[in-house]
């Protein structure tokens, strides 16, 4: 099996791409207007379902993936922290002694 | 002016629209993939086993939205070739039949005008050639307009069949969205200023909002923020009511229903819903019951208010009873059928009646109804009646 190594920087930016989606989800146009070039018709109302009609499924995602994002963000930035703080402590336990 | 024009579209703009979708739906294919790797990973730490643990729903919904957008792609770049041919050749029909046009009006004259015998056949051929030509261009005008007709029905089944699939919005869902909108919609009547538009209009506004309760309670959307700063808080109750009223408008226990749009529905809940309010103000004869050998308008503010439930014929059903059984599980199973029936059959069966809309409008009654009493058990609409802000989302 492939062995994958993910540092927190990664897990950091894994976060940030997925409050992206979180916010691309949010902002999906919902409806076909007049720049989408279809004349009146059925097609341009049946656009609007495949647009349109999975609001709920949109809001639910939307939310689980902003709150991924926020949780490996927050992963991310503490395992570079906890390492800089553990470097930062040798550091200075090398300096003392 | 051309009687016939080029028909009305942008083929490029489709297939644009078309592109953007299916690179869309190939972006959220490769991010399912992404989101399935981080599942199916063995993690070496509890947190990423946590976190992939959480990453189930994202990666079904991406997939399923990338399944939908690539079908609506291929449906409308065919669509786009399709409504172009049409299109040319409406544009090139009504260019024809423009220059018939012209060419008539210029010989018409002429015909029976020549002195010369031979000279006056020739023109009668000539304007009869004419003729055909715009006869032909019209019948060519319409065979685009056909052809595109097609190609429209063609692409709207393939997009209908897109859009139905486990991502579609549940009805009561679509419902409640619908009483939200179409309710703030039919509040805009409380502006005239007389008081039973008013009074209409708070109970539309009162419709509008119930449904944004009813969104917030089952579905978590929304925040009571928004609901608490609503105008029409003190009709609230009243709109899952108004609702009931709306969805059975204009449908008699017998003989056939009324065909009714979703705004003048929602107005006559409104105003059924009203009627008990306004005994006091009663100027004219455009509000009251209808009198004998009077009649009431059937449209605008002066609608005809619907049908009082006690005018319903309520059919049994499983009066049935097994005899075998005890005599107590009967009349026990009778208590609740008849409760069922008095509190959704009769109405359901007025709106299946009514139509697809005014069942929509049942459903978002119901969840509205529902809702409502679900946050009074737990004191949230109460708290938010007297705008107690609690929740500061």
């Amino acid at each position: 099996m492939t062995q994958l190594r993910v540092d927190a920087s990664d897990i950091r930016a894994l976060g940030a791409a997925l409050l992206g989606v979180a916010d691309d989800l949010a902002a999906v146009p919902m409806r076909a207007g007049a720049g989408e070039g279809l004349p009146p018709g059925r097609a341009r109302g049946a656009l609007d379902a495949v647009l349109g009609n999975w609001l709920q499924v949109r809001h639910e995602s939307a939310r689980a993936v902003a709150a991924l994002g926020q949780a490996a963000v927050d992963a991310g930035a503490a395992y570079l922290r906890v390492e800089d703080e553990t470097v930062q402590s040798l550091v200075t336990t090398k300096e003392g002694s | 002016m051309s009687a016939l024009a080029k028909l009305p579209g942008d083929p490029g703009l489709i297939h644009e629209t078309a592109e953007a979708l299916a690179a869309a739906g190939e972006q959220l294919g490769a991010l399912t993939d992404v989101c399935y790797g981080l599942r199916e990973a063995t993690w070496d730490s509890p947190a990423g086993q946590q976190f992939a643990a959480r990453v189930a729903g994202p990666p079904r919904v991406f997939s399923a939205l990338a399944r939908r957008y690539g079908l609506a792609a291929q449906a409308l770049h065919a669509y786009a070739d399709a409504f172009a041919a049409a299109q040319a050749r409406s544009a090139h029909a009504a260019e024809r039949f423009d220059r018939a046009c012209d060419t008539l009006a210029v010989l018409a004259p002429q015909v029976g005008a020549a002195a010369d015998p031979f000279e006056g056949a020739r023109r009668q051929a000539q304007y009869a050639a004419w003729d055909r030509a715009r006869t032909d261009a019209e019948s060519s005008w319409y065979a685009a307009l056909h052809e595109y007709r097609a190609a429209d029905a063609r692409c709207a089944a393939l997009l209908e069949a897109a859009s139905h699939d486990e991502l579609t919005d549940s009805w009561q869902y679509t419902a409640l969205h619908t009483a939200q909108r179409e309710g703030a919609r039919v509040s805009a009547v409380g502006m005239a200023p007389t008081p039973w538009t008013k009074a209409v209009g708070a109970i539309a506004g009162g419709i509008s909002t119930a449904a944004m309760v009813a969104d917030k309670v089952i579905y978590g959307e929304g925040s009571w923020r928004q609901i608490g700063g609503n105008a029409a808080l003190s009709a609230v109750g009243s709109g899952g009511r108004a609702l009931t009223y709306a969805a059975r408008a204009g449908v008699p226990a017998l003989g056939p229903a009324e065909r009714l749009g979703l705004g003048s529905r929602l107005v006559r809940g409104a105003q059924a819903e009203t009627r008990d309010k306004l005994t006091a103000w009663r100027p004219s004869s455009h509000v009251g019951p209808a009198g004998p050998g009077v009649t009431v308008p059937r449209a605008g503010r002066h609608a005809r208010r619907p049908n009082p439930l006690s005018d319903t014929t309520i059919v049994r059903w499983g009066q049935q009873a097994n005899r075998r059984g005890s005599a107590a599980l009967v009349a026990g199973r009778d208590v609740a059928v008849k409760t069922v029936e008095q509190r959704y059959l009769v109405d359901y069966r007025l709106a299946l009646r009514a139509g697809p809309e005014a069942q929509k409008l049942l459903y978002a009654g119901w969840g509205v109804q529902s809702a409502l009493k679900t946050s009074e058990a737990v004191g949230r609409v109460r708290a938010w009646r007297t705008v107690r802000d609690d929740d500061p989302s």
